[in-house]
């Protein structure tokens, strides 16, 4: 079919079809492959990941020892969807979900922007997260321990609570209209947080015999349906996993090969390298584990694999590893200074003891 | 675009004998882009190289294209069509011509998770795959696209992922073997089947040796084990009866694969 220009010629130039890409408040489309991306929360993350999680994927984090940090990047993700709108969702079953939303990060705003900061304007105490300074028309959906009668499990899961999770997932998916053939009045994305997947709160003991085996199968699989329906719709998820809880090595590399982006965190705590002086301006060290290609070719790289993160009062920052400078004399070349100085003895110089010595 | 990739593997050569091709991914490498370089290869690269014998300069689709079946277990069919996109393949418009098409099994596992859209009747409601429907909806697609072009391409991608919906590992066996046989059944037919290959799995280390010892080409992708360079994105080793084996670096650009020597990616 043609189109008629302004002065009635018919010309076969025509664009086709509308643009697909909706707008979504709190995204922004990617250069390279027009891919939807969304903020982790963590600017310091999103640079390092490129430019952002793209919608429909799956970001993996592999928990630190205590869970300290990967459960703080959780805060993050839901705190910025929060701030930008997006409904949420939280399953866990390690702690309550209830209590992990009140520790919620708050937006930092600066006072040229808004005048007075919202800290000064609420509330006096400066408290770093705070629960009820979020904007009212939240909406977040939680996923407790115990399934409803309404909830029947999907998917082929040995361990129930999967497909209990799964089918959650799922009705959240399609109640709020986030399928990609949906067309609602305003288009949203869905971001759903999981807590420890896989830890032992996770596990049924009434079907699995052996623990790791149940695992082992039920685990990568969660991923590969859960990957599945968020292909299908505007939503992303961020999962963390207390892989160091795992024996069998294959699970955390079948889980990373289930996810589209993996990472590590390692934090310092409890380790050796907490009182060593090279490390001391941080907290942890974050291991990229996986940047797999999607709907693209080349895939993202950072600028370097050697990323270290703090946590300072408000902000949570990943940067690249830097080795304090060597201010102080070490040992090494006390010695040194030694060694020379019984050489020099033999050459024109005086002895170390000597008074001549300046 | 692909052609450099093709050249390594010998697959440009006109004795190229390789009719079954094992793709192995190893630890967190991605080996999609070598399938969409197949695709390319099958569906343009022949004609290509012909029209620049010809001096032609755009590659279009001839008689001498192969059609091909895509089944992508892992990724989603959209991203192989934005990947062979960025390769100067459009695959949306070869579909309307009939010389591709495409079983996106994830698309299908979706749909039989929520109950909805038009359910495939090669998967049950808990989301596993039945391999024996699976087969036979290949062979009757295979064998109509032969009734209208003179070779077909079978492409599979990560067909470990159809373990991890629960299908025992002997089960796949038995499938790979079917469709080994299908190599005899339709004439001037291609197989390249992709897999994840990991050391601590037992099932997926099974499967890539099986693969390896089938297939007359192993195409092995793997990172690179210092971590990751923006020089080089990761390394690729041949290994063939009839190419000559090799190890090779890859950079995977915008719009093209670079291949190169290991050493040699600043020349």
């Amino acid at each position: 079919m043609a189109a008629l220009t302004s002065d009635g010629n018919v010309t076969s130039f025509q664009k086709k079809g509308r643009n697909r890409i909706p707008y979504i408040q709190g995204t922004r489309q990617s250069v390279q492959n027009a891919q939807i991306l969304a903020s982790s929360g963590v600017p310091s993350l999103d640079h390092v990941l490129g430019s952002g999680l793209p919608v429909g994927t799956i970001l993996l984090i592999e928990e630190d020892v205590f869970g300290t940090f990967s459960k703080l990047m959780l805060k993050y993700f839901l705190a910025e969807g929060i701030a930008c709108e997006h409904p949420s969702f939280l399953a866990s079953l390690d702690t309550i979900p209830k209590s992990l939303m009140k520790e919620l990060p708050v937006p930092i705003k600066t006072e040229s922007s808004s005048g007075t900061s919202i800290d000064s304007k609420a509330d006096p105490m400066t408290i770093a997260w705070r629960y009820q300074n979020m904007r009212q028309n939240r909406v977040v959906i939680l996923y407790g321990p115990g399934p409803t009668e309404d909830d029947r499990p999907i998917g082929d899961f040995g361990n129930k609570n999967y497909g209990y999770l799964l089918s959650k997932i799922h009705q959240k998916i399609s109640e709020g209209q986030f399928r990609v053939q949906d067309e609602p009045s305003k288009h949203s994305i869905l971001r759903v947080a999981i807590h420890s997947l896989g830890s032992p709160m996770w596990v049924d003991s009434t079907t699995d015999a052996n623990i790791e085996t149940g695992i082992k199968r039920d685990l990568p699989r969660f991923l590969l349906y859960l990957r599945s329906l968020l292909r299908e719709s505007y939503a992303l998820a961020v999962v963390t996993v207390p892989s160091h809880l795992f024996q069998d090595p294959s699970i955390h590399k079948l889980c990373e090969y289930q996810s589209d982006m993996a990472l590590r965190f390692e934090s310092f705590a409890g380790s050796s390298y907490e009182t060593n002086p090279v490390f001391k301006e941080y907290h942890g060290l974050l291991h990229i584990r996986k940047l797999g290609p999607v709907n693209t070719l080349a895939t993202h790289v950072p600028e370097s694999l050697d990323l270290a993160f703090k946590l300072r009062r408000r902000k949570f920052v990943i940067e690249k590893l830097h080795l304090p400078p060597e201010l102080q004399e070490s040992a090494q070349r006390e010695q040194d200074d030694i060694a020379s100085g019984k050489r020099s003895g033999i050459g024109c110089a005086s002895s170390p003891n000597s008074k001549l010595d300046f | 675009m692909a052609a450099a990739l093709i050249a390594a593997l010998g697959l440009d050569q006109p004795e190229a004998q390789s009719s079954s091709i094992a793709v192995l991914e190893k630890g967190n490498a991605d080996s999609s882009f070598v399938l969409s370089c197949f695709m390319w290869e099958c569906l343009v690269g022949r004609s290509a190289r012909e029209c620049r014998a010809n001096g032609l300069l755009l590659p279009r689709p001839s008689e001498s294209s192969a059609a091909v079946l895509l089944v992508s277990c892992h990724h989603s069919a959209a991203h192989y069509r934005n990947q062979s996109l960025k390769l100067g393949l459009n695959l949306t418009s070869l579909s309307q011509k009939g010389l591709f098409e495409e079983l996106d099994l994830t698309k299908a596992i979706s749909s039989s998770l929520v109950k909805s859209g038009c359910m495939a009747d090669f998967i049950n409601d808990s989301g596993t795959i039945i391999v024996e429907t699976l087969f036979s909806s290949i062979r009757s697609r295979l064998l109509k696209m032969k009734d209208s072009f003179k070779s077909v391409c079978l492409i599979i991608g990560n067909i470990n992922d159809i373990i991890t919906t629960g299908v025992s590992t002997s089960h796949i066996f038995t499938f790979i073997n079917y469709l080994q046989g299908l190599l005899a059944e339709i004439d001037c037919m291609s197989l390249v089947i992709s897999t994840h290959f990991t050391d601590d799995d037992e099932s997926e280390r099974l499967l890539g040796s099986f693969l390896k010892n089938a297939s007359d080409l192993t195409v092995t992708v793997s990172g690179l084990q210092t971590g990751l360079s923006k020089d080089v994105s990761g390394c690729l080793n041949v290994w063939g009866q009839s190419t000559p084996s090799g190890t090779y670096h890859y950079r995977l650009l915008d719009r093209q694969v670079k291949m190169f020597s290991p050493g040699a990616s600043s020349v």
